[in-house]
């Protein structure tokens, strides 16, 4: 039985249609790759999926339940936990304290909280900058810490949005190492990313976008080797 | 030694509990004691519009309505119906946090500008009702019957007694402010302020704690106001919910250092005594100079120093810390010479 399960959504802004019919759904214990070129239209799918925007048609379940049109923080409560593209870090409180507001979530006692928060810091290994106020850390960090959290809430599927953009090497193949053993911990992972060296590696699955729509779906190997994929990253000449 | 280091972590606060306890013994003319009486209850209404403001970063600039709803329940309820103002000022608070619940719902659907918008519009709309309601008084107010020393009514001919009751409340305020900002809804109400889109992200019902915070900083704000009532005796609409009533628990936090939780009582203590002594000494002629001269502070604290003369404070006492550091650092020089070039770099550099 599937996680998250998306049926015919559709978005569209003024004349664009930035989701076309998107059909998909995703099996507990998976790591999701969603690819495609840059303005294909993941965010926009990422967030009518997560509650920040409503789809214009089309129905999204999770866990069973029909939660198309939900408010985001009660998609959120429900254990789907996204992360931003633009880090969304709160600049005026410590690492702890960011990560306690993650924790908050299902343990309103702030000394249990505070265990709960302490733990996803180790397990982003961030320990030892409790105390760093957000505005002052470095890209890398700050990424980390969006991470630490969306796990600290206890979601069972974690979107990450971009979570490896703006990373040098060293850091890129830290962040694939995080992403497994956040799966290993029994939690599914969707990530957006149009760095394909990133995708293939991690996913178990790959979906690919482009001018709104899904164009493929399959093992990062079947992927790379669809004309379809290859044509929307490489455009048209490189069809034959 | 349990005692020995709570003490040195608490010890700002056990002195400034102490010179508070013997501060009538002190103050020992009538004018000093109003005015650390008005200090406290200014130091009150800042506490209680930080909270909203300085941790849930929703800017109000109608508190003055919360204030005037305080002073005019306890007030009304003594001079209609015989209620002691010492139940009555209860009610004040009571009434407040319904009326801010009910105005946060619609209120708290705008964001930034609009909301502040919203509650001088809030203020002005009480201030309109109270001039032209008759039976309360209307525009020339109320006077509280006299009733002599009685701690019922919260009458008394001394200022003392109403010096340790200021400090009550202020001391209430304080400690309910600080349980709700190391609460769950103090870390959520920051989160709201640092990145709203973030904070939903993680399941805060962002809506709901904004109204939280309003709810409380309206409570506080009356009970301020019931014993102003009290404690001044006279109420009318002017002094309480016009625009510079409410403009001014801004000025003051501002000064002293929004989010902060000592900067209202700072600021208080500068802007309280300053106001006070120029509308004393210069009367009638120096209306409004009081404004001036702390205009001009606000104007120069937002350009040079945003977060207040609490950040003032901490900034030089960082610098004389940093100052002492590479002392420090070259003895640890002379002991350990062979290392010498290594740490005069770093003392340099810090």
């Amino acid at each position: 039985m599937s996680l998250l399960e998306a049926k015919n959504v559709s978005k569209r802004f003024e004349g664009l249609l930035a989701n076309d019919n998107v059909t998909f759904s995703i099996d507990k214990g998976e790591i999701v790759g969603l690819i495609g070129p840059n303005g294909a239209g993941k965010t926009t799918l990422f967030n009518c999926l997560t509650g920040f925007r409503k789809p214009d048609a089309g129905t999204v379940m999770f866990s069973s339940n029909n939660i198309t049109g939900f408010a985001p923080e009660r998609i959120a409560t429900m254990g789907m936990v996204r992360t931003f593209q633009i880090t969304k870090i709160f600049t005026s409180m410590t690492v702890l304290d960011n990560v306690m507001v993650g924790a908050l979530m299902r343990h309103a006692d702030v000394k249990e909280a505070l265990e709960v928060a302490r733990e996803a810091i180790g397990f982003t290994q961030l320990q030892g900058r409790d105390n760093i106020l957000g505005s002052s850390l470095t890209v890398a960090d700050r990424k980390r810490v969006e991470v630490a959290r969306a796990l600290a809430t206890g979601p069972s599927l974690l979107m990450l949005d971009e979570a490896m953009a703006g990373l040098n090497p060293t850091e890129v193949t830290d962040a694939i190492e995080l992403v497994r053993r956040i799966r290993d911990r029994g939690i599914t992972v969707m990530l957006v990313e149009h760095i394909m060296e990133v995708i293939m590696p991690l996913s178990s699955r790959v979906l690919v976008m482009d001018n709104g729509a899904l164009i493929a779906e399959g093992r990062p190997d079947e992927i790379a080797s669809d004309p379809k994929v290859i044509r929307a990253y490489l455009g048209e000449n490189w069809d034959a | 030694m349990r005692y020995a280091g709570w003490l040195k972590k608490n010890l700002f606060a056990v002195v400034l509990v102490a010179a508070a306890l013997v501060d009538p013994l002190i103050l020992r003319t009538s004018f000093l004691r109003h005015l650390s009486i008005m200090v406290l209850i200014w130091a009150t209404l800042g506490t209680a519009w930080n909270m909203l403001v300085g941790y849930a970063g929703q800017v109000s600039l109608g508190h003055g309505l919360f204030f005037g709803i305080g002073a005019y329940t306890t007030t009304l309820l003594f001079v209609k119906i015989g209620v002691p103002p010492s139940i009555g000022i209860l009610a004040g608070p009571i009434l407040a946090a319904t009326v801010a619940y009910l105005m946060g719902l619609p209120l708290f659907r705008l964001s930034g500008f609009y909301f502040s918008i919203a509650t001088i519009a809030s203020a002005e709309i009480g201030w309109i009702l109270f001039t032209n309601w008759d039976w309360a008084g209307g525009a020339r107010g109320l006077f509280v019957p006299l009733k002599g020393d009685s701690l019922v009514h919260l009458q008394f001919t001394t200022k003392v007694p109403y010096y340790y009751l200021a400090l009550l409340l202020f001391g209430l305020s304080v400690y309910a402010a600080h349980r709700l900002a190391s609460s769950r809804a103090g870390y959520y109400f920051r989160a709201i302020r640092d990145d709203p889109e973030a904070a939903v992200s993680l399941g805060i019902n962002i809506r709901k704690f904004k109204a939280v915070a309003y709810t409380f900083s309206a409570a506080i704000t009356a009970l301020a106001g019931g014993f102003y009532a009290n404690y001044v005796l006279y109420i009318d609409p002017d002094s309480m919910m016009a625009a510079k009533f409410s403009t001014q628990i801004c000025l003051l936090t501002v000064l002293g250092g929004v989010g902060d939780m000592w900067g209202p009582l700072i600021g208080a203590s500068v802007l309280i005594p300053l106001s006070e002594t120029t509308r004393v000494f210069l009367s009638g002629r120096g209306r409004a100079v009081d404004l001036l001269v702390y205009g001009s502070l606000i104007v120069a604290f937002a350009v040079f120093q945003p977060k207040g003369l609490i950040g003032l404070t901490r900034d030089v006492l960082t610098r004389a810390r940093r100052a002492m550091a590479p002392a420090t650092a070259a003895i640890a020089t002379v002991e350990k010479p062979p290392s010498a070039p290594q740490d005069t770099g770093q003392g340099g550099m810090i």
